[in-house]
């Protein structure tokens, strides 16, 4: 056991280093003139040359990859060029609203796909199923953007029930915040929902038609004494598994959810910073992501390791 | 657009064995078929078919409804978004096809590799694709973008590169399947060359998991040069880009919402019509879930 | 007309209001801007966003009224002298910073030479002039000596970034972050990437002021977003009303509008360093076949005037009129036609993405000169490689740009279109509009300024050294509760300080 979470955890490092690398050689080739955008059309040579010192803009890309390196690791990420704020206070301010958001998406996400999936795997052919996968279908078809600029179509400009944008610390005003979160919560979720309904409806089919399943019915068991012992135990593992792999597309989401509903996190910062060609701020959050997309899986592998008994570990 | 629907996997995930009923299966093979015919019709014949030059202005016919004279209404310089939509539909394929070829060709190339050299090699091609995995997909392709600079053609390439490790898994994956079968291992033993052992009996006998892997990547492609396209790192005005006339048309939500209604639905439309012909050709052509 | 007899009604309305009500103390302010402030060093930072929080929290020793004229703001009185080289600057007493610390001309002297010394990389640093020299005879006297006489002086010591923060302060603290000057209000936090939240500075040296306990500046990046938000009543104020929803706004009773011309313009820069465009007749030409009236209808939905002889609006004193560069398709054809060009050319037009404006003008010039055989492409860019291919390479045949917030001409006028100046991106050059240039920024008598900047853009038509499109309407909007707010055509938010919220 031991051995094997720690074969794991070497394995990740590489994975770690190789992320860093993309994360500042991508982030450093954006096209155009740094000082030049951070100074508006108003270029005083003698500013600008000043400021291009101060931004260390001379450097060699490799050397400045190692340079970064050796601060990232001792937890310096650097300053905003355009606001010359920590980008690490920065980004301590804002996850926290982006793990709200992505939360919420994911919580809203398997309560609606668990159940619609297993209904459907059970009625399997029949309407119920038919009409859980034809939307489950849409909803992975359906695009975020779009959908976030509908719900506020209806939910804040004709309907008028809920805000179109912000945001409020659920500490200050918990009933603000709530209405808050439900329309970005929900076209986050809306995609991963149709994903995760799909996912779990073919598990739990994989899973009644294997033999433990017949043996058990053969044993007299009821279809429902079945259905829930062993069949939804044992479709939980994979469902557990593909969780993981939706965070990467929740984090994704909440570039452009972020952005439609005014929701101050770290997928807005990064796609704010992209525009403005902040490329500090666009390593560290690029960077931060995938870490972040990385360390669920990781978890979610161990995880799995420790709830499915058919994988040895050595 | 998370990484090439996770359900895709071959490894960790379950195969889908158990699958859509049988009806339900023909059908979507059928409707997503005939949705994708309809709009490649459309992307190919937009010329003839459209009623005006998507760039057309009327300038006495500004932001109206959809009409007989305009049907699905006009945007602020009194373009007809009809013909904007069916213009539209030549973008969207023509870079879900280009970026997805790309993904194809690097993918493919790099997943037979990895599968025939085994070793070292294979693991270093797989570490990188790892890496690469990584990131959220959407993210990557953003920031790929960011470093290369705004345009269509790198939105193409960034797009391609990104489902370059889905390939290379599945490629890898179908064909490390395929030539533990007797028949590679006898021609191998025969002194076929490697080359064309891969051409003669591997890549035939994958094409099934490629040709399903392609289908929904297409999807994928076509949501993320929207979604690169709304986000204004993508296609440029005065193009008419299905995502682009969604970042404009918004801009006029209260006042002409089929200017953001209707491109939403084009996008819709191509992303379900790749996407059930992709179910439909999984269930009838993956070797692996053939009853 | 009917329009006009609702703005008379409304505005009769106003007046017939607003003594009945009396002012009221307290209350948060929520005002909701298109960007986020990118910092609150007042002599580091450009960016419109951070300018206006920036007023509100400092003081310079003048200040600009809402139609551009100089007051009294720090300094009570000031004399020019020696044929306008030296200013003396006399500061209102018993003024405190935030920090209930005394203003002395100490502050002053060390706010401009920060601006001045080159290391704080301030983008002003040439703003004042060529400066000889800053003293503080006693506590309450400035004298400003310069080298050269330079007219717009007054103005820009006017300007809200002219800021005057306490001596020594930005070695003291982190300027950018923790601001500290003598403003109506104080700053309290900066939720990077949400809003900046200010209170009342009670030390504020204007009796009573200001009204509102608080004020909160929030970043609301999408236009709709935004409007919904005043619609809704979610923010008290909102700023960059976007024109296409003006007319809809006037007509919903929940929301009230201010606004009107400002000083943001935008043209068509012909490269004239370049080929066809060093062709007085082609320039002559494109100025003539652009119909801006309807670029005005359909780009800006009528907010907007129509500019053809100069940048500078109609209700400033050196406004002028020219002989009409009336749209004429047929005259353009003909100049074309003397040019050389009888089926036209192609040419490329560079726009800066993120500006939509500016890229929906583009294209409807590229709809407009096609009837001419000139094929347009238009090339929206990102901002940063879009500065560096026209204001560092010159690579570029046509550009759409604007320019913003100018109040002196000088401001309008020198650094653009003086041979080899630093905005001169078009490479305009022209002897007699050098030295008319140089004459209206060493003349301080206002009548002969008038007339020597008059002359200047009739030259500057008739030369074509810009294709002048439009002036753009600004507008902000606002829940009734919101009263005495008054908007600047200089884009200042300065009269937040005499808003107060009706109850």
């Amino acid at each position: 056991m031991f051995v094997y979470v720690l074969r794991r955890l070497l394995a990740v490092i590489p994975i770690l280093l190789g992320i860093t690398v993309i994360s500042y050689f991508l982030t450093r080739t954006i096209p155009g003139d740094l000082v030049a955008v951070m100074l508006g059309t108003n270029v005083d040579p003698q500013v600008a040359a000043e400021l291009r010192r101060k931004l260390m803009l001379d450097q060699p890309i490799v050397v400045g990859y190692f340079d970064w390196l050796g601060r990232v690791l001792r937890g310096d990420l650097g300053e905003s060029l355009r606001s010359g704020q920590s980008i690490a206070e920065d980004i301590a301010n804002r996850l926290g609203r982006t793990a709200q958001l992505t939360f919420a998406a994911m919580l809203l996400a398997l309560l609606i796909s668990i159940p619609a999936g297993i209904l459907a795997a059970v009625r399997r052919n029949r309407f119920a199923d038919g009409t859980v996968s034809s939307l489950a279908l849409l909803g992975v078809s359906t695009p975020d953007f779009w959908l976030g600029f509908i719900l506020i179509l209806i939910f804040s400009v004709h309907l008028a029930w809920l805000p179109p944008a912000g945001y409020i610390p659920p500490t200050e005003n918990p009933a603000r915040f709530f209405s808050l979160l439900i329309l970005p919560a929900l076209t986050l979720g809306f995609q991963v929902t149709g994903i995760l309904t799909r996912f779990t409806r073919s598990a739990v089919l994989e899973v009644l038609s294997q033999d433990f399943i017949r043996t058990a019915k053969a044993k007299g068991l009821t279809e429902r004494a079945v259905l829930y012992k062993h069949a939804l135990r044992n479709a939980f593992v994979p469902i557990i598994t593909v969780i993981g792999l939706n965070v990467g597309f929740l984090l994704s989401g909440t570039i452009i959810v972020e952005t439609i509903f005014g929701w101050a996190g770290v997928g807005s910062l990064a796609i704010t910073a992209i525009n403005q060609r902040d490329y500090p701020v666009v390593q560290a959050t690029v960077m931060l992501f995938a870490l972040i997309f990385t360390v669920v899986n990781l978890i979610v592998d161990l995880a799995y390791g420790l709830i499915d008994p058919r994988i040895r570990y050595g | 657009m998370t990484r090439a629907s996770p359900e895709t996997e071959t490894d960790g995930a379950p195969k889908r064995r158990a699958r859509a009923p049988r009806l339900f299966r023909q059908r979507s093979l059928l409707v997503g078929g005939a949705i994708i015919l309809v709009m490649a019709l459309c992307a190919l014949l937009s010329p003839v078919m459209a009623p005006y030059d998507p760039a057309e202005m009327h300038p006495d016919h500004t932001l109206e409804g959809p009409s007989a004279q305009f049907w699905l209404g006009t945007d602020m310089f009194g373009r007809d978004q009809f013909s904007r939509i069916l213009h539209g539909a030549r973008i969207s394929f023509m870079v879900g096809l280009i970026s997805v070829s790309i993904a194809l060709l690097l993918g493919g190339v790099l997943g037979l590799i990895a599968a025939y050299s085994r070793g070292w090699v294979d693991n270093l091609i797989m570490r990188v694709m790892d890496i690469l995995f990584a990131f959220p997909f959407l993210l990557l392709t953003i920031a790929i973008m960011a470093a290369f600079g705004t345009s269509l053609a790198n939105a193409m390439i960034a797009i391609g590169i990104v489902y370059t490790p889905s390939f290379a898994r599945v490629v890898r994956g179908a064909a490390l399947g395929v030539m533990e079968l007797g028949y590679v291992e006898a021609s191998q033993a025969l002194g076929t060359s490697s080359a064309r052992m891969m051409f003669r009996h591997v890549l035939p006998n994958i094409q099934g998991p490629i040709i399903v892997q392609t289908t929904l990547s297409l999807a994928f492609a076509i949501l993320a040069e929207a979604a690169l396209s709304f986000l204004g790192l993508g296609a440029q005005p005065p193009m008419p880009s299905w995502g682009l006339m969604l970042n404009e048309g918004r801009d006029f939500f209260n006042q002409a919402p089929w200017l953001a209604i209707f491109p939403g639905v084009a996008i819709t439309l191509a992303v379900l019509g790749f996407n059930l012909l992709g179910d439909g050709l999984r269930d009838a052509l993956d070797p692996r879930l053939r009853d | 007309m009917k329009k006009l007899w609702t703005a008379v009604g409304f505005t009769l309305l106003g007046l017939a209001l607003t003594p009945a009500l009396a002012q009221t103390r307290g209350g948060t302010l929520t005002v909701a801007q298109q960007a986020d402030i990118v910092g609150l060093d007042p002599h580091t930072v450009s960016a419109y966003s951070s300018a206006v929080v920036v007023e509100q929290i400092y003081d310079s020793l003048l200040v600009l009224d809402e139609k551009g004229d100089v007051l009294p703001s720090l300094a009570t009185r000031w004399v020019v002298g020696n044929n306008g080289l030296t200013y003396t600057f006399t500061l209102r007493s018993g003024v405190k910073f935030s920090d209930g610390s005394p203003l002395t001309s100490k502050d002053v002297v060390y706010s401009f030479q920060r601006i001045l010394n080159p290391k704080t990389a301030s983008p002003r640093l040439n703003d004042l002039g060529k400066v000889k020299s800053v003293t503080a005879p006693n506590p309450t006297t400035v004298v400003v000596t310069l080298e050269q006489p330079f007219a717009p002086f007054l103005t820009k010591v006017a300007g809200p970034l002219m800021a005057i923060m306490p001596d020594g302060y930005a070695e003291k603290a982190d300027v950018n972050k923790v601001p500290l000057g003598s403003g109506p209000f104080k700053f309290v936090n900066w939720v990077s990437g949400d809003s900046v939240n200010l209170e009342r500075n009670p030390n504020y040296w204007e009796a009573g002021k200001p009204y509102l306990d608080k004020l909160v500046f929030k970043a609301l990046k999408d236009d709709a977003t935004r409007v919904t938000n005043v619609e809704t009543g979610n923010v008290d104020l909102i700023m960059s009303v976007p024109q296409n929803q003006v007319e809809r706004l006037e007509k919903n009773a929940s929301v009230k509008l201010s606004g009107g011309p400002g000083t943001w313009y935008d043209y068509l820069g012909l490269n004239q360093a370049k080929a066809p465009f060093n062709n007085l007749k082609v320039r002559q030409a494109l100025n003539l076949a652009i119909n801006r009236d309807l670029i005005v209808r359909t780009v800006l939905f009528g907010k907007g005037t129509a500019i053809a002889c100069g940048p500078i609006p109609p209700s400033h004193w050196a406004f002028a009129t020219c002989k009409e560069q009336v749209f004429n398709q047929a005259r353009a054809k003909q100049l074309l036609t003397e040019a050389g060009f009888p089926n036209g050319f192609k040419m490329n037009i560079k726009v800066g993405a993120d500006y939509k404006s500016q890229v929906n003008i583009a294209q409807s010039i590229q709809a407009q000169l096609k009837p001419l055989g000139i094929e347009v492409t238009v090339q929206p860019m990102e901002w940063g490689a879009f500065l560096d291919d026209v204001t560092n390479k010159g690579n570029f045949e046509g550009v759409i740009l604007g320019w913003i917030g100018s109040v002196d001409p000088d401001d309008f006028l020198y650094y653009q279109f003086r041979t080899g100046e630093k905005f001169n991106f078009v490479k305009f050059s022209n002897p007699q509009a050098d030295r008319l240039l140089d004459q209206g920024r060493s003349t301080v008598n206002k009548t002969q300024r008038q007339t020597i900047y008059r002359q200047l853009q009739t030259l500057l038509a008739q030369q074509a050294a810009y294709i002048f499109l439009h002036i753009n309407d600004q507008y902000e909007a606002f829940t009734p509760a919101v009263q005495g707010y008054v908007h600047y055509a200089t884009g200042s938010m300065r009269s937040l300080k005499d808003v107060w919220l009706r109850k």
